[in-house]
């Protein structure tokens, strides 16, 4: 049960407005997830900005409310939480936070964040105890001593990022979400944090969602890659399938890997399509869909495609991809 | 990349565009008529913690506001129909009184006569006094708090200010404590040379008494620590809304600086006077009290020296709707004034 | 381009001027914490209430200020003054913060309902005048100090609940709130410590100060003026000190009188200028 994450069916709305929240726009953030991850994994998280990637970890850690079939963290029933329950499973599950900046308190010195995240869960370690916890975190983490004890805004970003990783590795957790760990860093400090979490991460054997945009960083670190685009997931391949072998195969996926590694095609003349409304229907990467067009395609337009396997262990939301394969 | 997605079009600016002042309008209507309802509850409030309070004494003073309310029975009798009602009965009795400009007799100050006849006229010269306070103040705290900022290297401008806190140290009793017994002699000395003398170019009616008016006018803006706070805050919100990043976009798009510093400061400036009112009544009534002139404030307190409940009940309760009434005024503007306001509320 | 932009920060106040504000405030305090000091350990030169010297006497080595009218020791009646004042000014203090944290909490984190009836609670404090309010309080407990104090702590609650308020609403939206949450730090532990304790608590304390401004202001104001609302005598007040030396101004006199006047002014002065040396302490910080 520890290290695995099971989600059906998860809806997300943010708005709405009156007594109960019944008027006022809604913006629909996160539409019918559904994956499953084992023990183990580091999965990637990718999609571009503003597709709900940030919002479906902090869903996953019981931070916001959503509406679900059954999501189950660690065990834990997530949308039920209370209690008991509730400090076990934030003992076992930990997220790192998008904005390092602002996800650590000022007034407080990057000691006392980590001492308090020791302590939350067993007051009876005393201080010092805490302390040489704390300094063994800090060498997990690479981070020099004397840094401990300064205060927030007088470490480097990489510093921050560092405190921050030591924080969610504080208490030992099956399960850790990492949002954009390394994003706004030099390449070979990126790439030395990287290193450094994907060997904890195989070393507690714990599961990781390991949250980006940066598909080169994906490719590095990842068994696993969960595409998303407009709060849903569009695809679910393994690494192996997904970057060494037959690559991706929805349209968006293959758009995002040859941005990222030929960014030049980027500039070329290229048309910008808006995307469609949210929750009208259809798929909503039609407008930009380079082997489909609006008009003709009927059921891009009208239905919205299901995440389906076409291979074991990879799924696909694409009319297309199926009519494809079907083909074949 | 295209030329049209880096130029910066003036609508990025946190002013708002013109075009919407309709809205703005309408947004403020409705702000104002739930602001209405707000006040109506929070007097409602306000009346029912003075009554409580006055119930929580162990004596009976709370029967007094009954007493000779209504002309149609004798005083004794509604005494007794008041004493025999249950809690919420006798506030509800009260509150219809006041509602309807009834707010009892005096007991004790001025025995038997209507509390409303002595309120009216009471109201108005306090209010003049209290306006004139807080506009001298704010003004002078304007001064004080810009010199603060752009004069601060310079020693003889400190001294200066360091000079103003201590002034504005002393309280307002002391003041006219110092007034009645060495100003008084000077005001008489200067009348006998003919230097109060209204000069003929002065646009506003005055009575000839202005010179001790002026005088208790500059107390209250002075005393009691209004001065200092007022330079204080303002000098703080000055630095905000003048010392904001966004001031570097501002000038690099010509945009009147004077104007954008204004806009920034006028809403955390009126929102501390709004809630500087509540302290300078305090120093009015003392200032009344000392000098002995008729007013609210001079009322309230010989009210409760002689323990006069309808009278001070009467005065507090019209100062908190005078208070509130400028309170709503003063968020009005400020809404107005500070876009970042309008678009949360 | 480079002038303009050196325009853009105004100089803001120097260390040096913040930390002589400071020092400044904690001198003009001295002289009444010694009076405190003094009363609480029994070291008054004489018993304030004892007539022992002549009336209107000058400073000599027995009495160093002099005696007032009715021949009572003039720097033990100021000292035992300070004295009196200090434990209901104390509870003025107890009052407001209870009052203030209690209400702003609830106020900007207590949901729909309870934020409700709270933001009206302190709307309604904040629509009475605050001296007013005391004036009733002090008709109704027949002078009795530790009473008026608690009033005037009730009526500054809404000061400190704004304080609470706005920083609440600054930090609210800030993310290390939610990774504390996410790590199963209590949301009791969250709000008083990560955010008040480590965010409000300088402009809390600032607000502490100008409430003991303001309580001695009122103390002193109410006995000054009289009409059975103050501290009455024989009970020393630097209020009713100067009441009772009022007249003498006239025939000479000086000293009874101006001495309380001064200890009164420094002592608020004092109060304002700590209270603004921790408020720019904290616009500094933040
Ligand atoms: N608290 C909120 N209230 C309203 N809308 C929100 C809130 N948080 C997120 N959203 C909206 O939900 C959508 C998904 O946001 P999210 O932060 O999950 O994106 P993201 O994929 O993490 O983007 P990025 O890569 O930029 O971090 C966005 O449209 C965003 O505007
Ligand atoms: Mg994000």
């Amino acid at each position: 049960m520890k290290g695995t994450v099971q989600v059906e069916h998860l809806y997300k709305e943010f708005g709405g407005s009156g007594l109960f929240g019944k008027w006022g726009d809604k913006t629909p953030a996160l539409e019918d997830i559904n994956f499953t991850l084992e023990k183990g994994e580091l999965a990637a998280l990718v999609g571009e900005s503003g597709s709900g990637k940030t919002t479906l970890g902090r869903c996953l850690l019981g931070l916001i409310k959503f509406e679900s079939r059954k999501v189950k963290v660690n065990g834990y029933d997530i949308a039920s939480l209370g209690g008991a329950d509730e400090k076990a499973f934030r003992m076992s599950a930990q997220m790192v936070f998008q904005n390092p900046f602002s996800s650590l308190n000022p007034a407080f010195k990057a000691r006392d964040a980590l001492v308090e995240a020791i302590r939350v869960h067993d007051p009876s370690i005393s201080r010092e105890k805490a302390n040489d916890e704390v300094e063994k975190l800090a060498a997990l983490v690479q981070l020099p001593i004397d840094r401990l004890n300064e205060y927030p805004p007088s470490l480097s970003g990489g510093e921050k990022r560092r405190v921050v990783f030591a924080r969610a590795l504080a208490t030992n957790p099956d399960f850790v979400v990492t949002d954009e760990p390394v994003s706004g860093l030099d390449q070979p400090i990126q790439a030395q944090l990287l290193d450094l979490m994907r060997k904890i991460q195989r070393r507690q054997n714990s599961t990781m969602l390991f949250i980006s945009h940066d598909l080169r960083l994906v490719r590095f670190v990842a068994t696993r890659v969960l595409v998303m685009h407009r709060g849903r997931i569009v695809e679910d391949a393994p690494a192996e399938i997904f970057f060494h072998q037959q690559g991706p195969s929805h349209p968006y996926s293959r758009e995002l890997l040859e941005s990222a590694f030929h960014p030049d095609q980027l500039f070329g003349p290229q048309v910008q399509q808006s995307h469609p409304e949210r929750g009208s229907g259809g798929c909503s990467f039609r407008n930009r869909c380079k082997f489909t067009s609006t008009e003709m395609d009927q059921p891009c337009a009208t239905m919205t495609p299901p995440l389906l396997e076409i291979k074991s262990n990879h799924r696909v939301a694409c009319h297309w991809c199926r009519n494809q394969e079907a083909d074949r | 990349m295209s030329d049209s997605t880096l130029s910066i079009s003036s609508h990025t600016l946190p002013i708002g565009p013109r075009s919407d002042s309709g809205r703005l309008i309408l947004g403020l209507l409705s702000l104002a008529a739930r602001e209405l309802i707000a006040t109506i509850l929070v007097l409602i409030g306000a009346s029912l913690l003075l009554f409580l309070v006055l119930k929580a004494a162990p004596s009976e003073d709370h029967l007094q506001l009954r007493l000779g309310q209504s002309t149609s029975v004798t005083a004794e009798q509604a005494g007794e129909t008041f004493a025999s009602e249950t809690l919420a009965g006798q506030y509800v009795t009260w509150l219809e009184g006041v509602v309807t400009g009834d707010f009892g007799t005096s007991k004790a100050l001025q025995r038997g006569r209507p509390v409303a006849d002595l309120l009216k006229p009471a109201f108005f010269a306090s209010f003049k006094l209290l306006a004139a306070g807080l506009f001298l103040s704010a003004l002078l705290g304007l001064l004080a708090a810009t010199l603060s900022i752009f004069r601060s290297r310079n020693p003889l401008w400190r001294i200066t200010l360091g000079l103003t806190s201590l002034t504005s140290a002393i309280p307002v009793f002391l003041y006219v404590y110092a007034l009645v017994a060495g100003g008084n002699r000077l005001i008489a000395w200067g009348a006998a040379q003919q230097h109060w003398q209204i000069p003929g170019w002065f646009p506003l009616p005055m009575s000839p008494d202005f010179v001790p008016w002026f005088f208790a006018v500059l107390i209250l803006a002075v005393g009691d620590g209004s001065l200092m706070d007022m330079t204080q805050r303002f000098g703080s919100e000055l630095r905000h809304s003048a010392g904001d990043e966004h001031m570097v976009g501002v000038r690099m798009m010509n945009i009147s600086v004077p104007v954008v510093i204004a806009r920034g400061f006028l809403p955390g400036a009126l929102s501390h006077i709004s809630r500087r009112i509540s302290f300078v009544l305090g120093s009015l009534v003392v200032l009344e009290a000392a000098l002995g002139w008729p007013g609210l404030g001079y009322l309230a307190w010989r009210a409760a020296a002689e323990r006069d409940m309808p009278v001070l009940l009467g005065a507090a309760l019209l100062m908190a709707v005078a208070l509130r009434l400028v309170l709503m005024v003063f968020d009005l503007v400020g809404t107005a004034a500070d876009p970042r306001r309008r678009v949360t509320k | 381009m480079i002038g303009s932009l050196r325009w853009s920060r105004f100089p803001s106040v120097t260390k040096s001027s913040r930390y002589l504000g400071m020092a400044i405030g904690i001198i003009c305090l001295v002289p009444a914490t010694l009076g405190v000091v003094a009363a609480a350990f029994g070291w008054l030169p004489h018993d304030p209430l004892q007539f022992i010297g002549e009336s209107n006497g000058g400073p000599s080595l027995q009495h160093f200020l002099g005696c007032d009218s009715l021949g009572r020791d003039l720097l033990s009646r100021l000292w035992a003054a300070a004295a009196y004042f200090t434990p209901p000014g104390a509870l003025a203090m107890v009052v407001a913060l209870s009052l203030g944290v209690v209400l702003g909490v609830a106020e900007s984190l207590g949901g729909r309902f309870w934020g409700a009836i709270s933001s009206w609670c302190l709307q309604v404090m904040d629509s009475l005048p605050k001296f007013v309010l005391v004036l009733l309080v002090a008709a109704i407990a027949r002078s009795n100090l530790i009473w008026i104090m608690a009033a005037v702590g009730a009526t500054f609650a809404p000061q400190i609940a704004a304080a609470i308020r706005s920083s609440v609403e600054r930090l609210r939206a800030a993310a290390f709130i939610e990774a504390e949450k996410s790590l199963g730090v209590s949301m009791t532990r969250i709000v008083f410590f990560h955010i008040l304790w480590g965010h409000a608590r300088h402009v809390i304390l600032a607000q502490l100060m100008s409430l003991m401004a303001y309580a001695l202001l009122v103390e002193t104001s109410l006995s000054y003026l009289g009409g059975e609302l103050g501290v009455q005598e024989p009970t020393p007040s630097w209020g009713n000190m100067i009441a009772l030396a009022r007249d003498g101004v006239f025939t000479g006199n000086l000293l009874p009188a101006i001495i309380p006047a001064i200890m009164i002014s420094i002592t608020i002065l004092g109060f304002s200028l700590v209270g603004q040396g921790l408020l720019q302490l904290w616009e500094e910080r933040a």
